[in-house]
């Protein structure tokens, strides 16, 4: 049987029948009740695996840190707030770094919509204090504080003392370049570099305290890229690995799921 | 949010690496290049001063390169130690199989052949344990400078397995370190659970069970001797962290040697121990404190201005004047390399990748992306100086990949000293007579008509990242799912502008039909499991999956781009060939 697929394949059918499952490192096949009590013991084993992961905190790092490099620029708030941004945003936190100009219509919109539900879900397991969100503009000369508060009020972006805090900061434009390039949200094409309709739709973000730092496409799916999140600034082996240890039959019937919808 | 004297206060200042750095002045200006563009390589600079010039450099860049002055070629290039079995013999493991955090792979118990459940694996030899633990260690790759590195059984290159082909391994591996590994066995052919799925994690303070099974698959009923692996290589698979466990030392070789390279060896055509030696070669660069230069936040590609070769920052190594078979391999995580003599004489290629060719060939160059492997043969007994060193010749200037195109690229000659010979004594008689020409591996093709399907891989880079097909890598998705038993064409495309992109394919090795539609050059005209694609390259492949189901995961071997997601998911099924399923098992 010959068959070409094209590059975006197209939906695929799935009856019930043929559901198939992961679990307990064996392929088993779905077939009634079977299925349920199979799915009962790796839950079981799920929860005994996640029970096994420490909750002691991982010490600080004292010694060199990525974020030694970040230079310490001053920045204005939407709300006007003078800030520093590594002394008052970065050090010893975690953070969440986007940049990002009001006037995208490109990826911005969909970033947005991605990092509130971040704002919620990882506000959920980190708490409000030590996480923080930060959007950086690409256009200094435009986005004054007052700019910035209208973008938030349309994104539906706000101030809420039960959430971790979202920072949107402008500044000297020469200092967020830098900054920019600083932190590695660039690209080796001059000319793509200079065309802010094409700039990173990427978060960079780490917990600075352990020294952790990575950066992701937004595009992503979501699920992944807050546990991918969750394990890069976690603060300890089970915040950190929950997602890891645990055999996925919920996931794959989330994208069994969803499949069906389409 | 801690707000007391600031850390940076109280340890004062540090500047990274990324700062200029002044420079002795007994280093001499920086090199400078002449360009040529005919892929090959040939200018007019004044041997005379060649090898003045590569005996006394050391590799400084100035302005973001490692300040750390030295001199090349005064340390002695180590062999990594061989890994020992704890024991020999099944079921006489030193403990249970599969007792452990992460366990091992379903078909360790099995070991029936995915596609025909009436045939097992092929073995022969009695199973072997092992065990093994990823730890911290501090180590001296520059002289007198001491480097954290991290290494398998805490040496960098690990220890190097050597397996005969059909000699089942397990390897109880266990994480000493703060990073979530994955072991990958890169050109093995193994069950998923134990292939190194970047989510299959090995965490910190847990072990996993890995299953070599040092078989091969089956062609028509029979086993596919073709298929028998030489060098392979192991290093760390884990999401997000790759990058950084390669450059701090996460790699070792496994050699398989199956019965019929064995017969090579025994009749004296292939060099035997101690003239078969494994060649790391990996690019870094250093901070003034001696530790690895890393950035986290740079996914463009790393790279270093230190050639690390075993272990050690450009060695010397002591030869006789016999032939010596070396296993180059390029750990980079994005450097490219292009290999060459500094006399100009050109090397008897005798594999690619992990398989022996079908016939020796004379090679002029080797050009190796990450993760590309070439074995050759030199023979020293044709040397007549006492010294010869082997360089790199390839230009690269940032993580993109080199100057040029895949077909036409700028190198320089003379190249970048990577490893000083020192050839002693007078011929050795009685050498093996491996040459240009010899046979060796049989090699099966596969053909056009069995091909059950066409897929198209297209990689390009779009707002910061790198996507295939416009996606990006989806740990639950099975992107491809072949039928298993099954052989299958890709198409891999690269769009993505100026960027080179080495894709590699786990499972089984792939046979390259095209590149920009002529046929490959002859060094990869057969099997590879490493796809080199320049800017703009379209290559075609066969592929067979064959043995097990998956997930497998294919991918961009530069390990910036890896961890950017740039990866795909393929799963050979029973009823295949479809696209984008759930997986058909996972293995946390």
């Amino acid at each position: 049987m010959k068959m070409n697929f094209a590059k975006k394949a197209g939906c695929c059918v799935l009856s019930l029948s043929t559901l198939w499952m992961a679990g307990c490192g064996q392929q088993l096949a779905d077939q009634g009740q079977e299925s349920s009590a199979a799915l009962t013991e790796l839950e079981q084993k799920n929860k005994v695996r996640v029970a096994s992961l420490s909750t002691d905190e991982y010490e600080s790092v004292m010694d060199a840190r990525v974020s030694d490099r970040f230079p310490d620029i001053e920045l204005i708030d939407h709300r006007g707030r003078d800030l520093q941004f590594y002394s008052d945003l970065i050090e010893d936190r975690s953070v969440v770094l986007v940049y990002f100009y009001t006037r995208c219509v490109g990826s911005c919109p969909i970033t947005t919509q991605v990092v509130k539900k971040l704002r919620k879900d990882l506000g959920e397991v980190f708490g409000k204090d030590d996480l923080v969100f930060v959007s950086l503009t690409l256009e200094p000369e435009v986005d004054s504080p007052e700019e910035l508060q209208t973008y938030m009020k349309i994104q539906g972006v706000e101030d809420d003392s039960t959430l971790p805090d979202w920072v949107y900061a402008t500044g000297n434009f020469e200092e967020l370049d830098a900054l920019r390039k600083n932190l590695g949200i660039f690209d080796l094409d001059p000319i793509i570099d200079a065309d802010k309709t094409e700039h990173a739709a990427i978060l960079t973000f780490g917990n600075d305290r352990l020294d952790r730092w990575a950066a992701l496409p937004v595009g992503m799916d979501y699920e992944q890229l807050k546990s991918a999140m969750i394990r890069i600034m976690g603060n300890n082996p089970r915040q950190r690995y929950s997602s890891a240890v645990q055999y996925r039959e919920e996931a794959m019937k989330r994208f069994q799921d969803s499949v069906a919808k389409n | 949010m801690k707000k007391s004297i600031s850390r940076r206060q109280a340890i004062g200042s540090i500047s990274a690496a990324a700062a200029a750095t002044t420079i002795s002045a007994s280093l001499g200006a920086r090199r400078s290049r002449t360009r040529s563009r005919t892929g090959r390589g040939e200018t007019s600079l004044d041997s005379g001063t060649r090898s003045q010039r590569l005996q006394a450099e050391t590799v400084v860049d100035a302005r973001t390169g490692t300040p750390i002055p030295f001199e090349k070629f005064t340390q002695e290039m180590p062999i990594p130690p061989v890994k020992q079995p704890l024991a020999v013999g099944k079921p006489n493991a030193p403990w249970v199989v599969g007792d452990c955090f992460h366990g091992v792979a379903p078909e360790y118990f099995t070991r029936t052949v995915a596609e025909d459940p009436t045939l097992k694996y092929p073995e022969k030899y009695p199973e072997k344990y092992y065990e093994m633990r990823i730890r911290d260690v501090v180590g001296e790759v520059i002289p007198g400078v001491q480097t954290p590195c991290c290494g398998y059984d805490g040496i960098v290159p690990g220890p190097t397995f050597k397996s005969k082909g059909l000699e089942p391994i397990i390897v109880r591996t266990w994480n000493d370190t703060h990073y979530e590994c994955s072991m990958h066995l890169h050109g093995g052919h193994n069950p998923s659970h134990g292939d190194g799925y970047p989510n299959f994690y090995i965490l910190p303070g847990q072990a996993r069970d890995y299953y070599y099974t040092n078989t091969i698959p089956y062609h028509h009923g029979v086993p596919d001797v073709g298929e028998a692996p030489s060098t392979m290589w192991y290093h760390d698979h884990g999401m997000d962290v790759t990058a950084h466990t390669c450059v701090l030392g996460m790699a070792g070789f496994h050699i398989q040697i199956d019965d019929f390279e064995q017969g090579l060896i025994d009749r004296n055509i292939l060099p035997s121990d101690p003239y078969d030696i494994p060649i790391m070669i990996g690019d870094k660069r250093f901070n003034s404190d001696g530790t690895i230069w890393f950035d986290p936040l740079d996914h463009n590609g790393y790279l270093g201005d230190v050639y690390c070769v075993n272990g050690k920052a450009h060695p010397y190594f002591r030869v006789q004047r016999r032939k010596y078979r070396f296993r180059f391999l390029n750990a980079s995580n994005a450097r490219h390399i292009e290999l060459r003599l500094s006399d100009g004489r050109p090397f008897v290629g005798i594999a690619n990748d992990s398989w022996l060719l079908p016939h020796a060939i004379e090679r002029d160059s080797i050009l190796m992306s990450p993760a590309k492997r070439a074995d050759v043969v030199i023979d020293f007994s044709k040397v007549d100086a006492n010294e010869l060193y082997l360089e790199n010749i390839l230009l690269q200037g940032d993580g993109r990949g080199p100057d040029g195109k895949l077909l036409n690229r700028d190198t320089q000659i003379p190249g970048v000293g990577l490893v000083k010979f020192i050839i002693e004594g007078d011929p050795v008689p009685g050498d093996c007579s491996v040459d240009v020409g010899t046979e060796l591996r049989e090699h099966i093709p596969i053909l056009e008509s069995e091909i059950e399907a066409t897929r198209v891989f297209e990689f390009h880079r779009r707002k910061g990242a790198w996507q295939i097909n416009q996606e990006f890598y989806d740990e639950f998705k099975s992107n491809a799912c072949p039928r298993v038993g099954s052989a299958e064409r890709w198409i891999l495309r690269n769009t993505a502008g100026g960027w080179w992109h080495p894709i590699h394919i786990h499972l089984e090795s792939h046979q390259i039909q095209k590149i920009d539609g002529q046929a490959p050059p002859e060094e990869w005209a057969y099997k590879s499991d490493v796809c080199m694609l320049g800017p703009n390259t379209e290559a075609e492949i066969f592929m067979k999956f064959r043995t097990f189901t998956g997930p497998f995961v294919f991918h961009c071997h530069n390990l910036e781009h890896e961890d950017m997601r740039m990866m795909f998911v393929f799963d050979p099924i029973k009823d295949g060939p479809k696209s984008n399923q759930p997986l058909s098992a996972y293995y946390p």
